[in-house]
């Protein structure tokens, strides 16, 4: 049965919002709960912006199950329950 | 206990221009978890973004992160490190004072410490593999700022001092993010 990554549903039980960087030339904010738009605060590079943030992709995930990121876990395909971030992008936490 | 020492070598040239360049903030409760490499922290995630702030002081060879091993007494077997981080930046104004009563206020600080050889390292937590998000703040004593906003006398420079203190059981960890990534958390 195919694999495939997943953001630990426990993880996102803790922390419901959760944003992390994908390493790389220029580095990838990804938004672990899945895509959302945030306020991108005033600063020398311009005023308050909205900014849509992604959901991380499987490239983006295997990029972390490579660091050891604990809560990136290798689920078979059709076994995944709760709420993880997929390929496809899943709707903002409120 | 069965202790397992290092070699270390000094003919392998590490770099060693000393003091900080500059350094990068935030509060210990905008962190989620770190991940671990090779003893280095690879990857931070954040509880929302955009809180970490760039301190860049003023270029005078003042700017340091210093840990200092301290004992009870030199036979203790009780060893923590004092960890001191300092950043100073001219001129004394509403500004200056709004930065101060920002760091000021924040009792759980974490400010990565840019070294003049490059390396980076991470006052205000520790790694602990035990721990929920594989970290706990300092363990002996959080990182909190004491500002000091100085007019000096007309022969001197007028100033904010940011002094940063902890206290660690083990010494501070060192993380491989770069500035990019570090500004796109």
């Amino acid at each position: 049965m195919a694999k495939k990554l997943i953001i630990d549903p426990k993880f996102l039980e803790r922390n419901p919002v959760a944003f992390t960087v994908i390493r790389g030339k220029p580095p990838k904010r990804v938004a672990l709960h899945g895509e959302c738009v945030i306020d991108v605060p005033e600063s020398i590079g311009g005023p308050t912006k909205k900014v849509t943030v992604p959901a991380p992709t499987q490239a983006d995930l295997a990029v972390l199950h490579a660091l050891g990121v604990s809560y990136v876990i290798e689920v078979s395909d059709g076994q995944e329950s709760g709420k993880f971030a997929t390929d496809k992008n899943i709707a903002p936490a409120t | 206990m069965a202790c397992t020492l290092a070699a270390l070598n000094t003919g392998s040239c590490a770099n060693s221009s000393g003091g900080a360049l500059y350094a990068y903030a935030t509060s210990a409760e905008y962190i989620a978890s770190i991940t671990v490499s090779s003893g280095i922290i690879s990857a931070i995630t954040m509880t929302t973004t955009d809180k970490w702030w760039k301190l860049t002081p003023n270029k005078n060879q003042t700017c340091r992160y210093d840990e200092t091993g301290e004992r009870p007494s030199e036979f203790s077997t009780r060893l923590t490190y004092a960890c001191e981080g300092f950043a100073y930046f001219a001129g004394k104004n509403n500004a200056a004072k709004l930065v101060a009563d920002a760091y000021g206020a924040c009792c759980q600080i974490v400010v990565i410490w840019v070294l003049g050889n490059g390396e980076r390292v991470i006052q205000g937590l520790e790694i602990d593999a035990a721990a929920a998000g594989g970290f706990v703040t300092s363990k002996e004593a959080d990182c909190r700022c004491t500002p000091s906003l100085l007019s000096d006398t007309a022969a001197n420079e007028a100033r904010l001092e940011l002094l940063f203190n902890s206290r660690n059981s083990l010494a501070s960890p060192y993380t491989d993010l770069t500035d990019a990534e570090i500004e796109a958390l």
